[in-house]
């Protein structure tokens, strides 16, 4: 399937190069970075990008290319727990929502659209500020803004799906309700939720960048790509210092996002007769 | 498909966007963005109408503009302009002269102050100023109980023998006296036209005084300009008041921008909006140097930066020890934080800012960090393997340094000595709370003097205020608390001079706190303006600066 997309869409394969170098960095960023991201060397503060600093150092003297590189770890593994857990947790109340119907139906909807009026940014910030600015309050807050849209999907499949002959036979035969979640319409929907996930990965990765940029991320010194932006916004003449995390953001998220996009089309008929 | 790339490339165009603005903000377009304001139409002396008007552009903090209240940092540059006292600081904070009084007398023992006012002088309304306004207003000023109001506590009475004389009786000799008349709490308020609006010197005047709303956007004094207008963070308008006894000031209007992000201010400055930028970040001011029309000047605070050790182990486990933080105050690579810092900085020996009357010379750090002899005691102490502790620091930027980067530097000083910290950023008002109350171990502050007199850094001594935010209670150096109540009351000058000397040595050796900094800001000027000259306690005596 990969082989065909990437065939197919040329975009899909540069989205995938992206997040592949990307990975491969994450892996190995603290074996190969040439400086130590924290170590503060203060009389090479804001030198421009050279050979020694390839792209230039900050208002500590601390190396930035070594930070954009360690970076990649937090931001990819941000996203990929907010997404993991997200999910997670819409599944099981999506799928128990759907399963129920009626009345409990009615009432867990409204709880998830409860979540869901208020902007997703808004709600992340007032929770993170309420919480305190960590790595893992700044999950925790994404994490509750983000499982409502897993909880929706995962609710439509399900009804979509228990309606199907093969659940009704497996009924007939007396299967408990316990096993014809799991075995008959869990493997059915979760299709899906893994195509959403991975659309929705690049946003997790924008979503958490932005409230670290807003100081609600992990607290300094962390080389969190957000605040790495933020510290060189304060410093216009000195471009590297935004610029290099910045780029690190767009094409993490871009490629991200292409991938999500080619998965989507790929298993979506409608839209791929679009293109 | 389209559609979803044309998405994803706005969204980071909002994204891009959004990192160019202010990280923390009222809307960006605060000061900028309000072309129909008269600020953008005329920019320079040549208004319209041939109106002379001075725009300055600040990231203020004021709140209000009632004397009796206000006790920001930028408070002053308003109130100055509007309000007389009895004594001013004249150029520069040496020349402490007098205001609205003609002539001083002090008695013997110190305790009896005797004015004479000036004659004929007229408020902004046109009222007479007498003797009785002089008493209302400090009275006002005291019965509010505003953050100011502890200047008065050593006045017992305030006697107006006839219009022009007042005669002041103090509890005890206090040689800052004079000092702390210069501030707005003893600012003279046109009471007739204050009691009109609802203000009141009454005993109850905290409960009862409802002229804060009309004081916040006018003022009732006899200075060279008055309040014409006040929009709460957009600007403050002053305009010039022609019954003002002194010389007439150049400029009709002075408009006071709020722009809170300091790249706007001096790209306002370098496109000819503004005539001052008040808030100039030291990486700007380099890029600034050279600039034809511009000039970047020096403003010498007296705000010192300090790193608070909680004394109470409680809060502050190991780093309650005295031991460990005096390792700390050696562990400090002071260089570095000046380089951080920009250019002009000192570094006191204890929190007595350089400048003011019997203040040490600043430290010498060329031989810092010493973090062998830190190492040695940190290990006397028992803890050679080191320890971890949280600490507290305010989000915010003071003189231009940037606390969160000041915090990270001393993060990694503190790690060569084996001391682990994890850093809490805090919202300043949040913040404030626990550093008040003595709930952190260890936090980054800063420290505005009260008054310019060191009696008012007597508060870092044991038992006393900012000494019990680090829970550095009386009992624990029962010398230096017995000081610094002596202290206070020297009049004698030698005398003074030598008691704080001996806290100051005194302090090098036990205390909770690691001096970092004594501020120097810069500012930068359209190059034409003449008497600018930064006074600490007022930012800019406004009536000074003229365009030729």
């Amino acid at each position: 399937m990969i082989r065909r997309l990437i065939k197919q869409n040329r975009l899909f394969a540069i989205g995938l190069t992206l997040c592949a170098i990307w990975l491969i960095i994450a892996v190995i960023a603290p074996y190969v970075v040439p400086y130590d991201p924290l170590y503060q060397d203060l009389t090479a503060r804001f030198s421009s990008p050279s050979a020694e600093h390839w792209f230039g150092t900050d208002a500590l003297g601390r190396d930035i290319f070594s930070r954009v590189m360690t970076g990649s770890r937090i931001s990819i593994g941000a996203g990929l727990l907010t997404i993991v857990f997200a999910a997670a947790v819409g599944v099981i109340y999506g799928g128990i929502s759907g399963y129920a119907g009626g009345l409990i139906d009615e009432l867990m909807m409204r709880g998830s659209e409860l979540v869901q009026s208020f902007p997703t940014i808004i709600l992340a910030m007032v929770i993170c500020a309420a919480l305190g600015p960590s790595l893992y309050n700044a999950l925790i807050a994404m994490v509750v803004v983000w499982w409502p849209n897993y909880a929706r999907v995962m609710r439509s499949m399900v009804i979509q799906v228990k309606s199907n002959e093969y659940v009704e036979a497996s009924k007939s035969l007396g299967a408990s309700r316990f096993r014809i979640f799991f075995k008959e319409i869990l493997p059915n929907s979760i299709g899906s939720i893994v195509v959403l996930g991975t659309v929705d990965f690049g946003n997790a990765i924008l979503l958490f960048a932005g409230l670290s940029y807003l100081g609600l991320g992990s607290p300094p010194p962390t080389p969190e790509w957000g605040l790495m932006v933020s510290e060189g916004s304060d410093y216009f003449q000195h471009w590297w210092m935004a610029s290099f995390p910045g780029l690190g953001i767009l094409t993490m998220s871009m490629g991200a996002n292409f991938i999500g996009d080619g998965v989507r089309d790929f298993l979506d008929p409608k839209l791929r007769k679009e293109l | 498909m389209k559609k979803t790339l044309l998405l994803v490339f706005l969204l980071l165009l909002l994204f891009a966007f959004a990192a160019c603005a202010p990280a923390e903000t009222t809307p960006p377009d605060g000061g900028d963005a309000t072309p129909e304001s008269e600020g953008t139409e005329g920019t320079e002396e040549a208004t319209a109408g041939g109106e002379k008007q001075l725009i300055i552009a600040v990231n203020p903090d004021y709140e209000s503009f009632d004397p009796a209240i206000a006790y920001e940092v930028y408070g002053m540059l308003v109130l100055h302009a509007c309000y007389d006292n009895l004594f001013e600081f004249q150029d520069s904070l040496e020349n402490l002269a007098l205001g609205a009084a003609e002539s001083y007398e002090v008695s013997e023992d110190g305790m009896t102050y005797t004015f004479k006012l000036k004659e004929g002088m007229v408020f902004a309304s046109g009222n007479p100023m007498t003797s009785a306004d002089v008493k209302w207003s400090f009275e006002r000023g005291i019965n509010m109980k505003g953050n100011g109001a502890f200047m008065g506590d050593g006045i017992v009475s305030i006697e107006t023998p006839d219009d022009l004389t007042v005669v002041i009786q103090l509890s005890a000799p206090d040689p800052s006296f004079p000092t702390k008349l210069s501030y707005n709490v003893f600012s003279i308020m046109d009471s007739a036209l204050a009691t009109e609006h609802g203000a009141t010197n009454a005993e109850n005047a905290a409960e009862v005084d409802t002229a804060k709303t009309w004081l916040d956007s006018n003022s009732a004094g006899s200075g060279p300009y008055y309040i014409e207008s006040y929009t709460p963070k957009v600007e403050v308008v002053l305009a010039r008041n022609e019954n003002y006894y002194g010389e007439a000031p150049y400029y009709d209007k002075i408009s006071i921008k709020t722009v809170v992000d300091s790249n706007t201010q001096v790209m306002m400055l370098q496109a000819g909006d503004v005539d001052i930028a008040m808030n100039v970040d030291p990486e700007q001011a380099k890029s600034l140097e050279g600039v034809e029309g511009i000039e970047v000047k020096d403003a010498q605070s007296l705000t010192v930066s300090f790193l608070l050790m909680n004394r109470d182990p409680e809060v502050g486990g190991p780093v309650a020890d005295p031991t460990v933080q005096k390792a700390i105050r050696l562990a400090l690579d002071y260089p570095g934080i000046q380089t951080i810092a920009g250019p002009g900085m000192v570094t006191p020996v204890a929190p007595f800012p350089i400048g003011l009357f019997g203040s040490l010379p600043a430290m010498d750090v060329s031989e810092y960090p010493k973090t062998e002899e830190a190492l040695a005691l940190m290990e006397e102490a028992g803890y050679a393997d080191g320890f971890t502790v949280d600490f507290y620091v305010p989000t915010t930027i003071v003189a231009g340094v940037d606390f969160s980067l000041l915090s990270q530097k001393i993060q990694s000083d503190l790690n060569t000595i084996g001391i682990q910290t994890n850093i809490i950023p805090e919202d300043v008002t949040i913040s404030l709370e626990t550093y008040r109350t003595g709930k952190q171990p260890l936090g980054l502050w800063y420290w505005n003097p009260d008054y310019p007199d060191n009696n008012s850094q007597l508060a870092f001594l044991p038992g006393q205020s900012v000494g019990l935010r680090a829970n550095w209670t009386a009992d624990m150096n029962p010398e230096l608390a017995e000081l610094a109540i002596e202290a206070a009351s020297i009049v004698d000058e030698d005398a003074r001079e030598e008691a704080f000397a001996t806290i100051q040595e005194m302090m090098q050796e036990d205390t909770p706190f690691a001096c970092l900094l004594q501020h120097t800001s810069q500012y930068a000027i359209d190059s034409s303006l003449q008497g600018v000259e930064y006074i600490d306690r007022y930012k800019f005596d406004l009536k000074a600066i003229s365009g030729e």
